[in-house]
């Protein structure tokens, strides 16, 4: 069934008439933490307003198709390339990464860099957020994850465990549709509900997944003294599957479609597009936009887009927050704005691990811990590239159907940072642009056309196994967001600053990484072609030996969350320590990474969250009294409940 | 000059991809593609390229009986004598042989690269000659995929759990590729 | 009303048959159409046919589900089973031919008038005589000779009438083997998904399912699970403009809605493997298709005949021949005044009769064969 997006919703919520209304809830950003939220806040029957700094067109078909024009007609087909550009809400680019010189930012793009370590991190600004680009792997942490510091003496504890989400990882696997079998993900400590299933059965592995792990599975690793066995395991994925008639009991899975005006039949079974990243081009992976188009349809949910938070007004008695000022660009691309506020009992920053922070910061709210923007983490992929013996018929199914997990979790994480390794199905793409670098090699240098042509592509392209090490980041109070009004936007918001260096813990991990690599290619009798450039704008070097390093785009740690106010940003609801009516979602209140894609994860804690929302809005019955920050100001209106 | 014919276009096609006629005019872009070169290098080079292409063929055919020299209109060229007459007359070649090249991959990748800046700078550049995608179908409509029995990444989906099995790959293709 | 033409199970039997190909029948116009629509163009038609289309085959397993239910055994290789086209339409109209046609007006009013809501006007009006012309006929009544339906939603009417009559005669009706069923596991797209059929109830609920998702018989312009009927789907062509939940059947309200009818392949109207050049590369393509779509008829078959697995592998070979009719149809018919190529629907007849699968079932193909 299809997402019905109410027509006009985008539009039809007046800025000047919003400003007059007390919200229940005011949200930053229509990614999937505000959608998710606004949903559940909205079926209870609360007044929310999103605020949502991308263009402010209605989720259709059309739209959608009009991203994947976009997408066939680019050059460069990167993650961002499907959307809009709009000057007044930039984005990030994985494209925009240059080396760093020491002492001399980076400030060509977006995001300011001030290295040491240049990091190709994207978002994306449109609704829906970075769901509408993300890959949908779905996997939960571990519940060492959330324990790190008592057991490995590395990193931060949790104020939450595993046990504690589960039952939000289980609301979360629901909204978003994943596509797996238990059998496959109760690892490591994983457990599951008797008779939990998920939404839908697990996507089959790939032939090139099958391929590697006819060889591979049964590798021995030993590890801190630990020996474990390797094996491809299938990956949790957001998508939509076969729907499994167990799920909920036995009352089986409606899989969720396309969002749309009007009704259409998209977005059903996934087709092996082999394009979850940058757009799936039938809307069988799951992106926020179904949840928000569900939220908004409740009548209760307002949405301002081309609307970018500029400011979070506090009350300076009661350290409340009283407003949201944002600035409500009238097209993408032209100067023009007009500066709005948002008025609202609570507060709810979900725009993402470096918008959260940089509003923040820029509003002069460093947390009396002053670890706002401080423990900025995200992945460090490390990949490793061969040729297998055979063709195994890369480039085709997901990006990503298996991978190798065994090494996520273990007592070597006391010194050296853990990953999950990923089979990534479309072959060297990632590392060195295959297949079109492939193609041009062929043609130009290989003097290659005709029949060698096609006998070239075969051998090189359907051969091609690259690994993706995903290696676990702790956090770390030096790599942080900052923000410096030397730097601004078009609107003049200050853009935020990263200061990024990778761990000395991480980097053994990479290294580790790299070694097993080795041996793994070797065990499958596969030419090892990895080689590291050392022009390579994430070039590190460890231990003597040099890595190319790239960023995952798993924003986190930004606004940490903890039982002590003085060693965190929010608590265990993400409800900011400094200000009560003020909510840090995402991934920035997350302590630790592990070695999970950080969505799954966002979800679960903003669905935990709605609840610890909704018990503050009906414990806090009292009229607020609101301490106007401007003059002649008519009294906020009463929202009809 | 005569403008060059597309007729042609489509058998220096052939000859350099190792496609069939009907799958290049099942792509529905090769009257774009010929545009698209005609642009980029301007009429002249692309009739000289299509005039080397036709005296390859003939320098290759070769009569029923394997003499070669047989009348150039229905005689089957002999493909070595093919692959010589191709590279000495335009893949060797300054002029010709970068064009053919960008043909090759304008089918393959549904893209026009840029020429070589040597090339640009002995023989004139185009305002059309910068790097570009021809129409948001073209990418989809790559030959490379086609060799590869997979679809281009966002188009032409092959089907839920269709990745488990082998790929779609002509036996002639995979022999080559086991050591 | 006129006496009922379903006395027993093979009756019934003989009528599924009928309605099996009666399904398929309306698959490859639609496909024409739809494929015959340039790339990254015309995504509003596009979809609309598209949809109609997988609904279609969603009908043929439903279709199939009742017939394995009373004991019959589904067989879509059968000779005949696919009709030659142009074929008659059971819309009380003797004029009025369903041709493979491009994207076009005409086109579009053919398909109004396949999934047209058709009451018979007079109670004793469901069957008509058929007429004398050679071309054709989809739906007709496999056991009152020369007789036909009014319409595909007379047709059903007669199926669930007669099958509740026969029902209440023999309670071992719905005898099948249940492993012959398919799960709605196995398929399910957009719009509805299988109903797994063992018993009178749920045969009805299936049919009366088909009945509505096409035309919306009795239940108006959308039906109980808010799905708009396939006539409507496509009225929205001719109106311009979406409809919306509320919508009287001429005013839709809801989005506009365009059709460029100029970025479509001009194919060839019911072309047939005699138009194409003999012996020429494109003949042999087209020839190719046509033992694929072949194999995918076998293919079916095997799936509802045990194999419901098989569905998966159907949907990829449904998304080659996507690959291969886009091949066709972007192809010049060399001798035919710029028009394009398109897939003939001749099916081999060396193709695909499974062992597995019923005998031809008697009387029952006669009415799609020339």
């Amino acid at each position: 069934m299809y997402a019905k997006f109410p027509e006009g919703a985008a539009k039809r919520t007046d800025p000047t008439a919003a400003s007059e209304v007390l919200y229940d809830a005011v949200i930053v950003g229509g990614g999937i933490a505000g959608a998710l939220i606004a949903s559940r806040l909205g079926d209870a029957g609360k007044r929310v307003l999103i605020l949502e700094a991308g263009p402010a067109e209605d989720l259709t078909l059309r739209g959608y198709e009009s991203y994947l024009d976009r997408f066939y007609s680019a050059t460069s087909k990167d993650n961002q390339s499907p959307y809009p550009v709009a000057a007044n809400a930039p984005m990030p680019r994985g494209t925009d990464a240059r080396r760093i010189v020491p002492g001399a930012p980076d400030a060509s793009a977006y995001i300011v860099q001030s290295g040491p370590f240049a990091t190709d991190t994207t978002y994306t600004r449109v609704l829906g957020g970075t769901t509408m680009h993300w890959e949908a792997k779905t996997l939960r942490m571990l519940p060492e994850d959330f324990r790190m510091h008592t057991l490995y003496g590395e990193g931060a504890d949790w104020p939450l465990t595993y046990e504690d989400l589960a039952p939000y990882y289980n609301e979360a696997e629901r909204e978003i549709g994943v596509s797996a079998d238990v059998k496959d993900q109760a690892y490591l400590g994983m457990t599951f509900d008797e008779d939990y299933v998920f939404p839908m059965k697990g996507l089959p592995l790939s032939y090139l997944d099958r391929m590697v792990a006819k060889d591979l599975d049964g590798m021995p690793v030993e590890l801190d003294g630990e020996r474990r066995e390797l094996r491809v395991r299938p990956f949790p994925q957001g998508r939509n599957g076969i729907p499994n008639p167990a799920f909920d009991g036995g009352k089986g899975y409606v899989p969720r479609g396309a969002v749309s005006t009007y009704q259409v039949e998209v977005g059903g079974r996934c087709q092996g597009n082999n394009n979850c990243v940058p757009i799936c081009p039938v809307q069988a992976k799951y992106h926020a936009g179904k949840t928000l188009a569900v939220a908004l349809q409740s009548g209760r949910v307002d949405l301002v887009a081309q609307a970018v938070a500029y400011k979070v007004h506090v009350d300076e008695q009661t350290r409340r927050v009283t407003e949201i000022e944002y600035r409500r660009y009238d097209r993408p691309d032209s100067p023009g704005f007009t500066t709005m506020r948002a008025r609202g009992r609570l507060f709810i920053l979900a725009a993402n691990a470096v918008e959260n922070p940089r509003l923040m910061l820029a509003s002069g709210l460093r947390s009396s811990s002053g670890l706002m923007g401080r423990n900025f983490m995200d992945h460090a992929y490390l990949l490793a590239w061969a040729l297998l013996p055979e063709v195994a018929g890369t480039f085709r199914g997901t990006n990503c159907t298996g991978g190798i997990t065994d090494l996520r979790g273990g007592r070597f994480r006391r010194r050296q940072a853990a990953f999950s390794v990923d089979i990534h199905n479309d072959g060297w793409g990632w590392a060195r642009g295959a297949p079109m670098t492939d193609l041009i090699d062929l043609v130009d240098a290989g003097g290659r056309y005709g029949e060698s042509l096609r006998q070239g592509l075969v051998d090189r392209v359907s051969r091609q196994l690259q690994l993706a090490f995903m290696v676990e980041v702790p956090a770390n109070p030096s790599n942080r967001i900052t923000v410096d009004p030397a730097y601004t936007d078009h609107l003049g918001n200050m853009r935020p600053i990263l200061t990024y260096d990778i761990p000395d813990y991480t980097m053994r991990g990479v290294a580790y990484a790299r070694q097993l690599s080795r041996r793994i290619f070797a065990r499958l009798g596969a030419e090892d072609h990895t080689a590291y450039d050392p022009n390579f704008w994430g070039y590190a070097v460890h231990a003597g030996e040099g890595y190319e390093i790239r960023g995952g785009n798993h924003l986190a740690g930004t606004h940490t969350m903890g039982r002590d106010p003085s060693t965190s940003v929010v608590n265990p609801d993400q409800r900011c320590w400094d200000h009560d009516n003020l909510y840090l979602v995402g991934g920035g209140s997350m302590p630790t990474v592990g070695t999970s894609n950080v969505t799954l994860t966002i979800a679960a804690l903003s669905l935990r969250s709605s609840r610890a929302m909704l018990a503050q809005l009906d414990a806090e019955t009292a009229p607020i009294t609101v301490t106007s920050t401007g003059a002649g100001r008519r009294q906020p209106q009463e929202v009809a409940r | 000059m005569t403008a060059p014919s597309f007729e042609e276009f489509l058998s220096l096609s052939v000859d350099v991809t190792a496609f069939e006629e009907t799958v290049l005019l099942g792509t529905g872009l090769a009257r774009h593609y010929l545009a698209k070169v005609q642009a980029a290098c301007g009429d002249e080079v692309v009739t000289a390229l299509l005039d080397a292409h036709r005296a390859a063929r003939a320098d290759a055919a070769v009569d029923a009986d394997g003499h070669d020299r047989a009348l150039p209109e229905r005689a089957l060229p002999d493909r070595a004598l093919l692959d010589r007459a191709l590279r000495h007359r335009i893949f060797s070649d300054d002029r010709l042989g970068p064009v053919a090249r960008n043909v090759i991959k304008l089918w393959y990748a549904g893209m026009w690269y840029a020429l070589p800046p040597e090339w640009t700078d002995c023989y004139g550049a185009h305002a059309a000659g910068e790097a570009s995608t021809v129409t948001a179908a073209s990418y989809q409509e790559g030959l490379l995929w086609r060799a590869i029995g997979a679809n281009p990444p966002g188009a032409k989906a092959p089907g839920y759990g269709s990745w488990a099995q082998p790929p779609r790959i002509e036996d002639r293709y995979l022999n080559g590729a086991t050591k | 009303m006129t006496a009922s033409t379903i006395n027993n199970r093979d009756d019934l039997i003989s009528y599924l048959h009928v309605a099996m190909a009666l399904e398929h029948a309306t698959i490859p116009p639609y496909l024409t159409a739809y494929y015959s629509i340039q790339s990254t163009t015309n995504s509003d038609a596009a979809h609309i046919i598209r949809v109609v289309a997988v609904e279609e085959m969603l009908h043929l397993t439903l279709v199939a589900n009742i017939l394995n239910a009373i004991g019959g055994r589904p067989d879509l290789t059968r000779p005949g089973f696919v009709p030659s086209y142009p074929a008659y339409l059971p819309d009380g109209e003797d004029d009025f031919t369903v041709d493979l046609r491009p994207l076009s007006p005409e086109a579009v009013e053919t398909f109004c008038k396949i999934e047209r809501p058709g009451q018979a006007p007079r109670a004793d009006g469901r069957l008509l005589r058929t007429p004398d012309s050679g071309s054709p006929v989809l739906a007709f009544s496999p056991t009152a000779e020369g007789m036909r339906f009014y319409s595909i939603g007379e047709f059903y009417a007669e199926i669930i009438e007669g099958l509740e009559k026969v029902a209440a005669d023999d309670p071992k009706l719905f005898s099948g083997d249940p492993a012959l069923q398919v799960g709605p596991e196995y398929f399910y797209s957009g719009g509805g998904a299988v109903i797994v059929v063992s018993d009178l109830d749920s045969a009805c609920r299936a049919l009366r399912f088909i009945a509505a998702q096409g035309e919306g018989l009795d239940s108006g312009i959308y039906d109980a699970d808010g799905e708009l009927a396939h006539y409507y789907r496509f009225r929205q062509l001719q109106l311009g403009r979406y409809y919306q939940m509320g919508d009287a059947p001429d005013a839709p309200s809801g989005p506009p809605l365009s059709v460029a009818w100029d970025d479509v392949y001009n194919v060839k109207v019911s072309a047939r493997l005699a138009d194409y050049p003999a012996g020429s590369e494109l003949a042999g393509v087209a020839r190719d298709f046509n033992a694929a779509y072949g194999a995918f008829l076998a293919l079916l078959t095997r799936a509802f005949n045990g194999h419901p697995g098989l569905l998966q592998d159907a949907v990829c070979d449904m998304f080659r021949l996507r690959d291969g009719f886009n091949l066709l149809v972007r192809n010049p018919l060399p001798g035919s005044d710029g028009l394009h190529a398109a897939p003939t629907f001749e099916i081999p007849a060396a193709f695909g009769a499974d062992p597995e699968a019923a005998p031809a079932a008697g009387a029952s193909a006669r009415g799609v064969t020339r």
